[in-house]
């Protein structure tokens, strides 16, 4: 702490509070758009596979046909139908999405706050092996893994490749939570509160968990969403190198590269999963633009 | 990524500016030579508990190879040897600057294997890097000095979808729109010597363009919003400092921090990208090499492609480091 | 002769909120018009809407005009003003880290100032001349060196210098002496002074800080919620204040209150049940300290940090019960002691009870009774907790209370400090600056401390919430036996909280002694050259005012010792309030 003395500024004036919050306004409209947009995606992709009356591999109509009235988005060349197709290919990318972020999000977090309060040669060791993890090209790990692990159905139910792109997205997201829960907690631990909660006598584990860990929510929830739109995007790409959700599972990705070749005769078997993938990944970034720190005092 | 354990006091920093400067290099290249160790070690140890048996893949999977073959060929390769063991012996040839030798052509050592499609691969990042840059610092600072909010708003809803495009549909689209369609560039292949091979690079960097540049645009228009509204930008507008040169001189040179940390922590996707990228451009890169190293469980090669490429990232990190230290005097103390 | 600056009933808003409500002031060459107001009275506004920078948040001026040097710029765009009030106005911005671009060097940004209104490059003779305008001297190191490497005042004289490069005619100065030094304060002020003289120019201050108004400007204009409420000549509207408003505000100065009185505070929604308002304070019942009384001592203390010493051969001892200021410009080293004396920094020299602290962290049976209060009051509370939530943790944690238990303890202590009702189950963003504080003061008597220590509690306060907090504190030393140890940089303040008076300079206690003493007979000169640093203290030390009357005076002997001066009039009849 520095020794400054003399008056500091009083925080936060009202008038920079009216203009602050007009923002507010504006970014809590933005984050509930982004959150509507998911949502429905999500239901979307829960009922329209449940409530159609075909599924995803029958084969209903001519291949290629055209969007219309009966198959709302085409049939593929196939002769599947896509609306179907899409919707239930988006649960598997939204779950699988969700579930390897908020795990690397959780546990790359509570990392970087126990990191915090280790003692100085803990941390390096812990920051460096945060550094070395995120010099790791991942795409070797999720095609190798996927090379390993393509075959075997890891947890029953779920779609072969989908466990170890899983894997794969957890083990190369984990760092950057580590990292700044680590430099933010550092600096939050020398806040005034944190000194007040100490002199207090307020444990570790408490000071850690009830005093630094929820000021840190919304930067990871935050980071959180914009890593959701790249990995959407990536798992997106994934089916373009072969090595995605094994067939005959729908997945975007995977829909949008058996059908690219198809773009100039036929748009839509595979800019529609795209579109999707888009607006997936769109609907996140509007969330992580509205959640970031600067919100909260 | 700071270390800070006691509070700096007030007041100046001690020592001398050649003293601070030698800390200012010093630090970030140890910790680079550390992170390089790791991923060595990281990968070594993960490659062979994660992936299968080689000596399975290699001499064709179930059909009907022997025990003792694949036995036989597990000593050739030294894989019965403990780990421990397994990796003195690679780290010692690592430190006679070997890579070893293929699994799959024993003959050819992993050097020559990865040599070639490392070029391509680092030209395209440098290149991508190139038009990102550019693009979104330029896009950034316009962003935050015009006049229009509607600009701004477009370009931040751009950025957004950019971000959002999987990058090998983005490849695809632009392949069979300026490629096939307009003409303007080859859609994929490699020629010989480098003025020509330009051509070859350029859709695919763009395509690659398509997820940096919205990163890097977007954290030069957070900060450049933010000196924008500092006292002293505020005090030179009112006594009459156009906003041109306002973002030039002053704005610019403050969001170089932000610039530079966005960067690092995206190299290592940057590279994963461009690996993606240059699959659906059919360039000769790592990545060719890299799923056919992979599908034959050909280790040191694949240990040798982490390698090399975790090291570009390691040093491109610390040059980042580095130049932020020398830039903004105040960080990293 | 027209005016330099005419505004003429500004409306201002933001959003839909209205932030200025007919606004007018003029000023001519060679004048200084001061413009005072607390948090959110306007008057930041007021500068932005004169400056052009009304945009950038979001504000717009509804109606009334603004005339610069004749020219109507009321509806001018920031980019056209670049062109016509070039070399007219200039603005200091408020002293910060960021008031002067941190990545340049101090030579380049002077000389880019003044290519602003010049035609050709600047040479190094006219950036060294600049530089001695604001009386620095433009060494070659000061030249190259970055802002983070100066001084507060030397950045501040550093912006008036960039300020000045393009020869305005109008300057506008925002909050020029926060963050400084008492004496350096007064040199800023005096420079502002010469500078106008010297140049004719026409010089608008916007500050909190009343001494400051009073010491450099010949007009003010008291703002409150966006509106002028009092303007006129400024040693007439300080010495006899008409406006209810302005009273109020001169009156909360603490210097204005004889030592042994509380602080007239505003009856304002930031302090429902204000319990002292005015009136002496009544000197309480101690028993007499016998043995096994907490104390906290500093025995001969030396103190590091790296290679650079921070404090030398420190002595100082507190019991629950007495009250200790400590007194000190910035770099005295006075916080440092207020964290060593809690336990935050370590070191052998410092015992509680006799026993030295044991590493900032682990657990010690001392550990409760002496408690930190900080200055920063938001900064101080973990944001995510309510009020409530803040106090009651105290309470379950440190004094192991079962849960209906403790929220019952917190609720009682939030009442002491006056906060009741809504206002525990807020956020400290929902709450003022003046209410943070008071939760950070439940939380400390939470842990039932034998000894406070308040590091510079009221300095990111408002003069009025200032008054209120101060009464707090001295409520609380005076109801329950607890030891009290205020640091701060600001006489006055302290001149109410203490008994005895340590006074700091780089480190080493200079002077030291009951409060009456050093303040009204200060034997060092550092300690003389703070005391005069404040007028109207120095004024009351001349007369000796404080030595006569004692605490527990008769509130009528005070009126008629202090009946030739009006402004003391006011402070004494607020008692009968």
């Amino acid at each position: 702490m520095t020794d400054i003395v003399g008056p500091s500024i009083p925080a936060g004036t009202p008038q920079a509070a009216t203009a602050r919050r007009g923002h507010t306004v504006y970014l809590r409209v933005e984050r509930l758009v982004g959150l509507v947009i998911e949502a429905a995606l999500a239901l979307a992709f829960i009922i329209v596979p449940v409530a159609s009356p075909i599924s995803s591999s029958d084969i209903t109509s001519l291949p290629l046909a055209p969007p219309s009235a009966e198959h709302l988005f085409g049939t593929d060349q196939l002769g599947r139908d896509i609306f179907v197709r899409t919707f239930e290919a988006g649960r598997i990318d939204l779950g699988l999405i969700l579930v390897s972020i908020a795990a690397a999000a959780v546990g790359g977090a509570l990392l970087g706050l126990f990191a915090a309060y280790l003692p100085p040669i803990g941390r390096m060791v812990i920051s460096r092996v945060t550094d070395a993890t995120m010099a790791f090209p991942y795409i070797v790990l999720v095609i190798g893994l996927a090379a390993a692990l393509g075959n075997r159905e890891l947890i029953s139910g779920l779609p072969r490749g989908a466990a170890a792109i899983s894997i794969a997205v957890v083990i190369a997201c984990w760092p950057p939570y580590t990292r700044l829960t680590l430099s933010r907690a550092l600096v939050l631990r020398e806040r005034d509160s944190i000194i007040a909660a100490r002199v207090l006598g307020y444990g570790p584990m408490r000071i850690l968990f009830s005093h630094i860990g929820p000021a840190l929510v919304p930067t990871v929830v935050s980071y959180a969403a914009t890593q959701a739109v790249a990995t959407t995007a990536l798992v997106g790409s994934l089916a373009f190198l072969g090595v995605g959700i094994a067939p005959p599972t729908p997945e975007l990705g995977q829909m949008m590269a058996e059908n690219i070749a198809l773009l100039p005769v036929a748009w839509w078997p595979s800019i529609i999963p795209g579109v999707v993938v888009l607006i997936l990944g769109v609907g996140f970034a509007l969330m992580a633009d509205s959640t970031s720190e600067r919100n909260t005092r | 990524m700071s270390t800070a354990v006691l509070p700096s006091p007030a007041g100046r920093r001690i020592g001398t500016r050649a003293s601070r400067r030698v800390a200012a290099i010093g630090g970030p290249f140890l910790q680079a030579i550390v992170v390089t160790l790791l991923v060595m070690v990281i990968t070594f140890f993960l490659i062979r508990t994660l992936l299968g048996d080689p000596a399975v893949v290699l001499i064709g999977g179930n059909t009907g190879a022997s025990p003792e073959r694949i036995a036989a060929l597990r000593t050739q390769l030294g894989l019965d040897k403990p780990l421990p063991v397994q990796f003195l012996d690679y780290a010692t040839g690592l430190l006679q600057g070997n890579l070893g030798n293929s699994f799959q052509h024993p003959a050819n050592t992993v050097a020559s294997i990865i040599a070639n499609g490392a070029g391509v691969t680092f030209a395209l990042v440098g290149l991508t890097l190139l038009i990102s840059c550019l693009a979104g610092i330029g896009l950034g600072l316009f962003a935050a000095g015009t006049n229009w909010p509607v600009l701004d708003n477009i370009i931040r809803v751009l950025s957004l979808l950019g971000l959002a495009a999987p990058g090998a549909l983005v490849g695809l689209v632009l392949i069979l729109t300026a490629a096939l369609g307009g003409g303007l560039f080859p859609a994929g292949g490699w020629g010989n010597g480098y003025p020509e091979n330009f051509q070859y690079l350029v859709l695919p960097a763009i395509t690659v363009s398509f997820w940096l540049t919205p990163i890097i645009l977007r954290a030069v228009r957070e900060r450049a919003g933010d000196v924008l509204q500092e006292p002293f930008a505020e005090a030179a507008a009112a006594r009459g400092m156009s906003m041109t040169r306002l973002i030039l001189r002053h704005v610019a040179p403050n969001c170089a921090g932000p610039v530079l940390t966005i960067i690092g922590v995206s190299l290592s996707y940057l590279v994963s990208g461009a690996v993606i990228v240059e699959i659906v451009y059919g360039l000769p890169g790592i990545g060719r090499a890299m799923t056919t190293a992979v599908g034959s469980l050909d280790f040191p090669v694949i240990q040798g492609i982490v390698l090399l490429t975790g090291a570009v990232v390691v040093v491109l990190n610390m040059i980042a480091e580095i130049a932020s230290r020398i830039i903004d005097p105040r960080v990293g103390r | 002769m027209t005016a330099l600056l005419d505004v003429r009933d500004v409306n201002v808003t933001i959003g839909a909120t209205k932030v200025l409500t007919d606004v007018s002031l003029s000023l001519y060459r060679g004048e200084a018009v001061g413009i005072l107001g607390e948090t959110g009275s306007g008057k930041t506004m007021t500068m932005r809407s004169i400056a052009g920078l009304l945009g950038t948040v979001g504000g717009r001026i509804d109606s009334g005009s603004i005339h610069i040097n004749g020219r109507d710029i009321t509806h001018e765009s920031l980019r056209s003003r670049r062109r016509t009030l070039r070399g007219v106005v200039s603005m200091v911005p408020q002293g910060s880290m960021s008031s002067l671009d941190p990545l340049q060097r101090i030579g380049s940004q002077v000389s880019e100032a003044l290519q602003l209104t010049r035609a050709g490059k600047a040479s190094d003779a006219d950036v060294r001349h600049a530089l001695h305008a604001v009386r620095l001297t433009p060494t070659a190191s000061l030249l190259r060196s970055r802002p983070h490497e100066l001084s507060g005042g030397m950045r501040q004289r550093v912006m008036i210098a960039l300020a000045l490069a393009s020869q305005p005619r109008l300057l506008l100065a925002d909050e020029p002496t926060t963050a400084l030094d008492a004496s350096v304060r007064t040199s800023i002020l005096d420079l502002f002074t010469e500078l106008r003289v010297e140049r004719q120019l026409g010089l608008v201050i916007i500050s909190h800080d009343i001494n400051a108004i009073a010491s450099a400007t010949d007009r003010v204009i008291v703002m409150n919620r966006g509106r002028v409420v009092e303007t006129g000549r400024t040693s007439e509207v300080l010495a006899n204040p008409q406006d209810p408003y302005t009273q109020e505000l001169i009156s909360a100065l603490p210097e204005r209150t004889p030592r042994g009185y509380y602080l007239p505070a505003r009856r304002s929604t930031d302090d429902p049940n204000a319990t002292a308002n005015g009136g002496h304070v009544p000197v309480p019942a101690r028993s007499m300290p016998t043995a096994g009384v907490s104390t906290i001592e500093a025995q001969a203390l030396d103190f590091s940090y790296g290679d650079r010493q921070i404090l030398h051969d420190i002595s100082v001892r507190v019991r629950a019960g007495q009250r200790l200021g400590i007194v000190g410009e910035s770099g005295s080293g006075k916080s440092t002691l207020a964290r060593l004396l809690t336990g935050v920094l370590p070191s052998r020299q410092v015992t509680v009870n006799g026993t030295p602290w044991r590493r900032f962290g682990s657990s010690q049976p001392e550990r409760h009774e002496v408690q930190l209060i900080l200055q920063d009051p938001f900064a101080s509370l973990t944001e995510t907790q309510t009020a409530l939530a803040t106090v009651q943790e105290a309470c379950r944690t440190v004094q192991k209370l079962a849960r209906s238990a403790a929220r019952q303890r917190a609720l009682e202590l939030l009442g002491s400090v006056g906060l009741s009702g809504d206002l525990v189950h807020r956020r400290p963003a929902q709450l003022s600056g003046g209410q943070c504080q008071r939760v950070s003061i439940a939380r400390a008597l939470a842990a039932n401390p034998s000894i406070l220590i308040a590091d510079e509690p009221t300095s990111a306060l408002d003069l009025s919430v200032q008054a209120g907090i101060v009464n707090l504190l001295l409520t609380l030393t005076t109801q329950r036996p607890l030891g009290l140890v205020v640091v701060s940089h600001d006489l006055a303040v302290i001149s109410h909280l203490s008994d005895t008076i340590v006074v700091m300079e780089r480190g080493c206690i200079v002077e030291s002694g009951p409060t009456d003493q050093v303040l009204f007979q200060p034997k060092h000169p550092y300690t003389r050259q703070l005391v005069s640093a404040n007028p109207w203290l120095a004024a009351n030390a001349e007369s000796n005012l404080y030595g006569k009357i004692r605490p527990g005076a008769d509130a009528s002997k005070l009126i008629e010792a202090l009946g030739e001066q009006p402004v003391m009039v006011r402070a004494g009849s607020a008692s009968d309030a």
